[in-house]
């Protein structure tokens, strides 16, 4: 089709984005007819637009009614959210699971009181009670082996009784 | 803008969060600073092991917050390991009570001074003749006095 005719079409709104694209090409080049020279800074022009990204029917849109541009705007921010929160799902579950194992669950984490016999974890709270108290029983060693300090004067006195008993024996039987 | 609203939600989140997993995992390990913790951490649930671990309530009126023993039998390797723990948990105590036989400890009691000024920490062992390991961990505001008492008095907590 011939350039002018193109030109024709695209001021009565006819031509498609192809056809567009094909003019913005063509007065690019340095093959303009001098008497269609004066296309050639428009186009320019909208070619600098495109390049700077801005979206001419956008900013009509804008001017024409604000509304629609701002709920595509927030179309768009929902997806992010979407995005975002489906991130921080993943993550809280790596997380979740990483930590998990690192540090194994507790079969008695539920629990503040338990007894773990053999590996198997008891809530039974006179088990725990029994378990808890054969333990303190067991290190609950004489005195005088945990507090010789205390104990060291207590085990004088008996030592000093039993001299004492046996000086008043050697009195008895002397009388 | 939004977005950036949304990042920060995003961080405040994690944020929130992580602590709270991390707490988590801090409840688990008591007494964490001491080192007879991997005795428990390493034997609780083996076999011929028995560990107890109390709380709460039903401690409150012996003046102790928790509570926490491993008896564990016939294993000369635990014994080795909890003599070593126990040597290095020796140095933060207050008070000291040991019993050698043969070059190694057959009978401890360690005072530890705890997180809080009236929070008193204890840790008693016993290896018995048969070899039979006792560890016992107690926390709490009672003090030596107190725990002797319990010690000695032949009744259930």
């Amino acid at each position: 089709m011939n350039i002018e005719e193109l030109l024709d079409r695209y001021f009565e709104g006819e031509t498609s984005a192809d056809e567009e694209r094909e003019l913005r090409r063509f007065f690019a080049s340095d093959h303009v007819p001098d008497h269609l020279s004066a296309y050639r800074l428009m186009f320019a022009y909208f070619d600098e637009e495109i390049a700077e990204g801005k979206d001419k029917a956008e900013e009509i849109w804008s001017e024409i009614a604000p509304g629609v541009i701002q709920e595509r705007h927030f179309r768009l921010s929902r997806r992010s959210v979407v995005y975002i929160l489906s991130t921080v799902a993943a993550c809280v579950l790596a997380f979740l699971g990483i930590s998990q194992l690192l540090y194994p669950a507790d079969p008695c984490f539920c629990s503040d009181n338990y007894v773990v016999i053999n590996g198997r974890c008891y809530t039974d709270i006179h088990k725990v009670r029994s378990s808890a108290f054969e333990a303190l029983h067991e290190v609950a060693t004489p005195a005088d082996e945990y507090f010789p300090e205390e104990d060291s004067d207590a085990a004088d006195r008996r030592l000093i009784d039993n001299q004492l008993k046996e000086l008043g024996s050697i009195f008895s039987d002397d009388e | 803008m939004k977005q950036i609203k949304y990042t920060l939600l995003v961080w405040l989140a994690a944020l929130i969060l992580f602590p709270a997993g991390a707490g988590a995992t801090e409840t688990a390990v008591m007494q964490k600073d001491l080192k007879i913790q991997d005795v428990f951490q390493r034997y609780g649930r083996k076999k011929n092991v028995t560990m107890v671990e109390l709380s709460n309530e039903m401690l409150e009126t012996y003046g102790m917050t928790r509570y926490k023993s491993i008896t564990i039998k016939n294993d000369p390797e635990a014994l080795n390991f909890t003599r070593q723990c126990l040597e290095a948990d020796q140095k933060g105590a207050r008070k000291i009570k040991e019993v050698t036989d043969d070059g190694g400890v057959i009978s401890a009691y360690y005072q530890l001074p705890g997180k809080e000024a009236d929070i008193n920490r204890f840790v008693l062992f016993k290896v018995n003749a048969k070899g039979v390991i006792t560890l016992v961990y107690i926390e709490g505001d009672l003090d030596s006095d107190d725990l002797i008492t319990i010690l000695f008095t032949k009744k259930d907590l």
